[in-house]
């Protein structure tokens, strides 16, 4: 009977001792991964930084090239053009160098704004994508819709700005390859996350024909949404039909 | 009753005031532990009413009623822990076949005055997969931060041994008693050191953290 019970006892304290065990070495393995895990994120959260801030200079640099530099090129012509010796036409001369002077200032405040992450954090995502559409709607060439639907809730951290830069790559791709004449994004603010709508009626594209083919020649603008869509917990769906348009939506739930 | 009995009714009742007390929350798992319990505690004392007071030879039409009802209480308390949605399903379905498997066998195969051993051995080696199975999820779900503090731990151990015990001495007790009936009966009584060891362990598992909340996704 004794050496039953003994038995029994160490067979109980034997079968305890080693679960314990190698659960502790399975909770520190996993552990061990948590923290491997976190680390790649923030790897490719700081790489995606890197690849905005690029991106970014790459715009600036074509902004005021392309705008600013237009601008103020057209201000020194008109200076260098101006007769001095005949006061009327001098006086028209700086008032129109006087606009051009404005726009410019105007397209540099505008950059500005478009381009600071802190600006995005302070104004929150609704507006900024309101003031985006103005921007568009006065080039002239858009007809532009915003739409928006319930409370706004803020994201965590990077995870807004990554979501601003999404929206931004998706009209860059609208602007630069799709020929749209309207375009149209909804913003809606559910109870656990957030989902955005980019839509224009643009000539779109065959979603199945192979990458050299399509007018994404290179597919950096569509890699770079899945990228950081993925990095940011969202879920992504393009659907475009040629010449019908495309239609990018992004789910983003408040918390990961 | 002897003293075998004795403290094995002090143990249980101690088992079942701690669990009413520490337990304040208390969840369907824990309801299910506290009414298996109670089960026990009835079921005991009618075994021994029936032959001490009542004066019947014979007890064992008792633990025809009882081993169904055990295993239901232990089947909806497996259901309530696991995560897995498939084994949950398995349980849920098991029940009605377990109570229709164990009324067949009292009619047809060992009728009520004679000991109902295939059962209890079909229903230890479910409870033993059962409680594995947990043990199993625990290790791999990692469940608790501290394993020594989480209750179900202590009180799914508790329940491996105790059945696993079971089991073998079911399985041994009808050999045993054709060969040597003084051999059946030391056999029997390692019995009570499982009964024990399992009320221990389920006393270490209320005591060993009075407010760690389940973190299972619990969705029934």
């Amino acid at each position: 009977m004794i050496i039953s019970v003994t038995c029994v006892l160490l067979i109980l304290v034997g079968f305890i001792v080693s679960f314990l065990f190698i659960y502790k070495n399975r909770q520190l393995r996993h552990q061990t991964e948590i923290a491997s895990v976190k680390e790649k994120y923030n790897q490719e959260i700081l790489k995606t930084q890197l690849e905005i801030k690029e991106q970014t200079l790459k715009y600036i640099s074509e902004e005021i090239h392309d705008n600013v530099g237009q601008v103020l090129s057209l201000a020194v012509l008109n200076l260098s053009a101006i007769e001095l010796h005949n006061s009327d036409i001098a006086a028209i001369k700086i008032e129109d160098i006087t606009i051009l002077v404005e726009k410019a200032v105007a397209d540099l405040r505008n950059l500005s704004k478009t381009l600071d992450a802190e600006n995005i954090a302070n104004v929150g995502l609704a507006n900024i994508i309101r003031f985006e559409m103005d921007l568009l709607e006065k080039t002239g060439v858009y007809k532009t819709s915003f739409i928006l639907s319930g409370e706004e809730k803020r994201l965590s951290g990077q995870r807004e700005i990554i979501l601003y830069r999404i929206i931004q790559e998706s009209l860059n791709n609208i602007i630069k390859h799709a020929k749209a004449t309207s375009i149209k994004i909804k913003l809606s603010f559910s109870e656990s996350y957030i989902f955005v709508e980019i839509a224009d009626d643009g000539k779109g594209f065959d979603m199945d024909a192979p990458p050299e083919k399509s007018i994404y020649k290179n597919g950096a603008g569509i890699n770079n949404i899945k990228k950081r869509a993925h990095l940011i917990g969202a879920s992504l769906i393009i659907k475009s039909v040629p010449s019908q348009g495309t239609k990018v939506s992004v789910t983003i739930p408040y918390h990961l | 009753m002897n003293i075998y009995s004795q403290v094995y009714l002090i143990l249980l009742s101690i088992t079942l005031i701690s669990y009413i007390i520490q337990f304040r929350k208390k969840d369907l798992y824990v309801k299910m532990l506290i009414l298996l319990m109670i089960l026990w505690l009835v079921t005991t004392l009618a075994a021994i009413y029936s032959t001490k007071y009542a004066g019947l030879k014979n007890n064992l039409f008792i633990f025809h009623i009882f081993t169904p009802l055990e295993y239901v209480l232990l089947a909806l308390f497996y259901r309530d822990i696991i995560v897995n949605s498939r084994v949950k399903k398995i349980i849920s379905y098991s029940i009605p076949i377990f109570i229709l498997l164990a009324i067949l066998f009292s009619v047809f195969i060992q009728k009520p005055d004679t000991s109902n051993s295939t059962v209890i051995m079909i229903e230890s080696v479910i409870v033993i997969f059962l409680s594995l199975f947990f043990l199993r999820e625990v290790l791999l779900l990692q469940h608790a931060t501290i394993l020594y503090r989480f209750p179900l731990f202590w009180i799914s151990v508790g329940i491996l041994f105790y059945f696993t015990g079971n089991m073998i001495i079911e399985g041994l007790l009808n050999y045993m008693i054709s060969h040597s009936m003084q051999l059946a009966r030391r056999v029997y009584h390692i019995g009570h050191v499982f009964k024990y060891l399992l009320f221990l362990l389920f006393i270490i598992g209320a005591y060993c953290n009075r407010f760690v909340p389940l973190p299972l996704n619990r969705n029934r």
